[in-house]
């Protein structure tokens, strides 16, 4: 046998192997489609006619503590607060944290929102860094203020935590803007159920939006291609992935730019991992295994009508540091809680969302990469049926373009969010358009994420944003 | 069939399949526009006419016969924009055009269908306007969540005792959604609800009791005080607790006394809840008991104590000064947090200037 006939062999083998791979994830995504289809029409029905507003006139609604850690953020500070302050929740307190900022974060708060010096007398369940000085404002009495020594967001979650009074504590980015009815939405599932501990919403993507103080005015799918690309993603990843797992085993993710959890529960595990940077996953699991471990809560529901609005980077420099970043952050946490793989202690979580995210979104960019080397190598030597490598890569762009379409479907028969044509033909566009670079570059960073979690990397890297609190330019213009 | 046929033949699929997405898609999105469009000019003037007559409620036979015209799910959607935001007397002047255009029966039916979703949208209907007290009292037992949880929103509008026992009943309802909205209904019941739940909660289990609990701590009032008295010898710390949430709510001579007494409570956290009660109710003279729990064995109390003492204004301020020099550590720690507070150094140096 020659080296040609082992190195044919070899790739055919590989080919096979990607192939069943293909079939196994593409079946996975076909159900978990299919579970979010289900999930959506019963929430539709559900909520359908329901009269929410009542909860602004309830007293048993419970407690929510919003908890929006600050650093640098003087710029677009007095508008975030402002938008947080015009929450519609009856029962709010906004906890803002500033993280030891080097610019006058703490100083412009003082001044617009009238803050006084309050007694830092809060007991530390949760070890942080120290805390200097707590506010209150005197116009807003429901708005407290903790200046604090640097140590990271997590660590400013952490003292939020720590401070916080709700029942419930809502984690945001600072530049996140929530839409005002969203917390009486996010909250329904601790309301509908006792074993819920967390509950997630839908981030969606502001670029190309119009905002004015701290609101979307007119929502707009981006023409910048790779916030385009990401606005296809981030449907994709809300409204099929993290839906379908509301009936599939529940979510181990809840983005950490709006995220609502059971406080006591979280308390109870020690807050949040300062030594991840996926700390927003780790902390779902750390929850719901202690849930299985203890009282049985271990339930993180998903609800899509609640709506976060978040600006992604527009340059491919940021983007590629931010999925590497996410990358690591999943090999680090997966690697953490390793043993709750297959094991049948965790229930669903252990048999069958845990898989999933080890075998399907660790392993993906690995198994990708392996089909595009081995079919240029193929090429390269003369081993490959030119016309059936093409036609498969067809079939399997075209199927993940399928899933894109069937969730701009999903989209369109549920919230209907993007009202113009014109920006329907734009995102189909963006459907079409990601499977020719833009996902082989995600491969690339996600890659490069799995290289440098085994080189021990846990840096965040630096996030490069234009800020939200502008008037985007309208299409025509 | 060989690999390469089998390819060509998942691609055509494909290729189908995501012409027809496609099509949906836009077909969809078109055929929606138009839809909002065409209701649109059809409910403005419907609209315009229902606003009109709010005040009036002189609905003449031809504008009855322009809204009878309107196809019926328009309509309804038309009553769910208008109603939540009248008052009572509008309301009922609502509930009368729904029965008359036959809207109350047409969701009265729809309670009895068999797809839970039908019954919802007919309770959610009846609820809006106020119709068939009836019927969604039987709702209350429906064998959907929803649509119970319904029926417990509905009898908040319009109570009666009966509706108040249904409402306490539905209390233990397995389902958290109907069980939240019956609390939250009798905590807006409060005046007709509070002699029936002060009478129930010196008798109820301990799970029943902790929610009617939390419900009287919504509107505490001195009908409760007998229940509280009896419920703060309860075995559960939870429920002790609540009753000094109660007690903090009712103030008065005899819940404070009973506050006081839980000052020595076996839990830390009921001793925690009394010490905030008498702290938030200003009453200095139990300043020395307070005080005593500076040397609490938990934290929580000792601090909750210091706090306390802080209210109390000068008399408590004696007794965290006597602290830092007579008590012992865990005294002085919780003493001094609060003395050596940077934000009470700027109260008393705004106090000093503003007597100079």
């Amino acid at each position: 046998m020659t080296v040609v006939h082992v190195a044919d062999l070899v790739l055919v083998y590989l080919e096979w192997a990607v192939l069943a791979y293909f079939l196994m994830v593409n079946g996975f995504y076909a159900i978990l489609l299919w579970a979010a289809s289900r999930e959506m029409i019963r929430h539709v029905r559900s909520v359908r006619g329901e009269l929410r507003a009542r909860l602004l006139g309830s007293s048993a609604v419970p407690r929510v503590s919003i908890l929006a850690p600050a650093y640098n953020e003087e710029a677009s500070i007095e508008d975030s607060v402002r938008s947080l302050l015009a929450l519609y929740y009856p029962n709010l307190e906004i906890v803002v944290v500033n993280d030891g900022s080097r610019d006058d974060t703490v100083a412009v708060l003082t001044e617009r929102f009238e803050l006084v010096a309050m007694p830092s007398v809060l007991e530390a369940r949760v070890a942080t860094k120290a805390v200097r000085r707590l506010y209150r404002s005197r116009t807003h009495p429901n708005l407290v203020v903790v200046d604090k020594e640097n140590g990271g967001k997590a660590d400013a979650l952490n003292v939020a935590l720590n401070l916080a009074s709700g029942d419930l504590v809502c984690a945001i980015d600072a530049d996140t803007i929530i839409e005002p009815d969203a917390l009486q939405r996010m909250v329904r599932p601790f309301l509908a159920s006792d074993t819920v501990i967390a509950a997630g919403g839908t981030i969606r993507v502001a670029n190309g939006s119009i905002i004015r103080h701290g609101r979307i005015i007119e929502m707009n799918a981006p023409r910048h291609a790779l916030a385009g690309f990401q606005v296809i993603e981030y449907l994709r990843a809300f409204l099929f992935g993290r839906l379908g797992w509301n009936r599939m085993g529940g979510n181990l993710i809840i983005s950490g730019a709006f995220g609502l959890f059971d406080r006591e529960a979280v308390l109870d595990i020690g807050g949040y991992a300062h030594d991840t940077v996926g700390e927003d996953m780790e902390l779902v699991i750390r929850l719901r295994r202690r849930g299985y471990e203890t009282d049985g809560r271990s339930d993180v529901d998903f609800v899509p009508d609640p709506v976060a609005w978040t600006e992604v980077p527009e340059s491919l420099r940021v983007l590629g540091r931010q999925r590497d970043r996410w990358h690591r952050g999943l090999c680090d946490v997966l690697w953490r809680h390793r043993d709750v793989l297959f094991n049948r202690k965790y229930g669903s979580m252990g048999l069958v969302s845990f898989p999933y995210f080890v075998f399907v979104e660790l392993f993906a960019p690995i198994v990708e990469a392996t089909g595009l080397i081995v079919g240029a190598l193929g090429f390269a030597f003369g081993l490959l049926n030119i016309q059936f490598a093409i036609l498969y890569f067809l079939v399997a762009y075209g199927f993940g373009m399928l899933l894109s379409l069937l969730t701009l479907l999903l989209e369109e028969l549920s919230f209907q969010r993007y009202r113009g044509i014109r920006d329907r033909l734009v995102l189909i566009t963006w459907v079409v358009l990601e499977n020719i670079g833009y996902r082989q570059l995600t491969v690339a960073w996600r890659l490069r994420g799995i290289w440098k979690y085994l080189r021990g990397r846990k840096d965040w890297g630096a996030m490069e944003r234009r800020g939200l609190n502008r008037a985007a330019p309208t299409p025509s213009s | 069939m060989n690999a390469t046929a089998l390819v060509i033949f998942l691609l055509w699929v494909e290729g189908v399949v995501l012409l027809i997405v496609l099509a949906c898609i836009l077909g969809y999105a078109f055929w929606s526009r138009r839809r909002v469009r065409v209701r649109e000019a059809r409910l403005r003037p419907a609209r315009a006419m229902l606003a009109r007559h709010l005040e009036d409620h002189a609905l003449g036979g031809d504008e009855l016969a322009a809204l009878r015209n309107l196809p019926a799910p328009d309509v309804i959607r038309l009553f769910f924009v208008v109603a939540p935001s009248v008052g009572l007397v509008e309301r009922e002047w609502l509930r009368e055009v729904a029965v008359t255009l036959g809207l109350v029966a047409n969701a009265r039916a729809r309670t009895e269908a068999a797809a839970w979703w039908n019954r919802l949208s007919g309770a959610r209907f009846l609820t809006l306007v106020g119709a068939e007290p009836g019927v969604m009292e039987r709702l209350s037992g429906d064998a959907h969540e929803d649509v119970r949880a319904s029926s417990a929103i509905f009898l908040a509008q319009y109570p009666t005792p009966t509706a108040v026992d249904t409402l306490i009943t539905m209390l233990d309802d397995p389902s958290a959604v109907p069980r939240f909205a019956a609390k939250d209904a009798l905590m807006r019941l409060a005046a007709v609800a509070t002699p029936v739940i002060a009478a129930r909660l010196p008798e109820s289990d301990e799970q029943h009791a902790r929610v009617l609990l939390e419900i009287a701590c919504a509107a505490p009032g001195h009908e409760y005080i007998p229940a509280a008295m009896r419920r703060a010898r309860d075995d559960s710390a939870a429920t002790r607790s609540l009753v000094a949430r109660l007690l903090r709510g009712m103030g008065g001579a005899a819940a404070t006394a009973k506050l006081m007494e839980m000052l020595t409570d076996v839990d830390a956290g009921v001793r925690e809840s009394a010490v905030e009660a008498l702290g938030f109710l200003n009453h200095w003279p139990s300043a020395p008991a307070v005080a005593v729990l500076l040397e609490d064995a938990s934290s929580r109390v000792r601090l909750a104590a210091a706090l306390a003492l802080d209210r109390f204004g000068p008399p408590g301020e004696l007794f965290l000064r006597r602290a830092l020099t007579r008590g012992t550590d865990v005294a002085v720690a919780a003493a001094s947090r609060i003395l050596a507070d940077p934000s009470r150094r700027v109260a008393s140096q705004g106090a000093v200037a503003q007597r100079a």
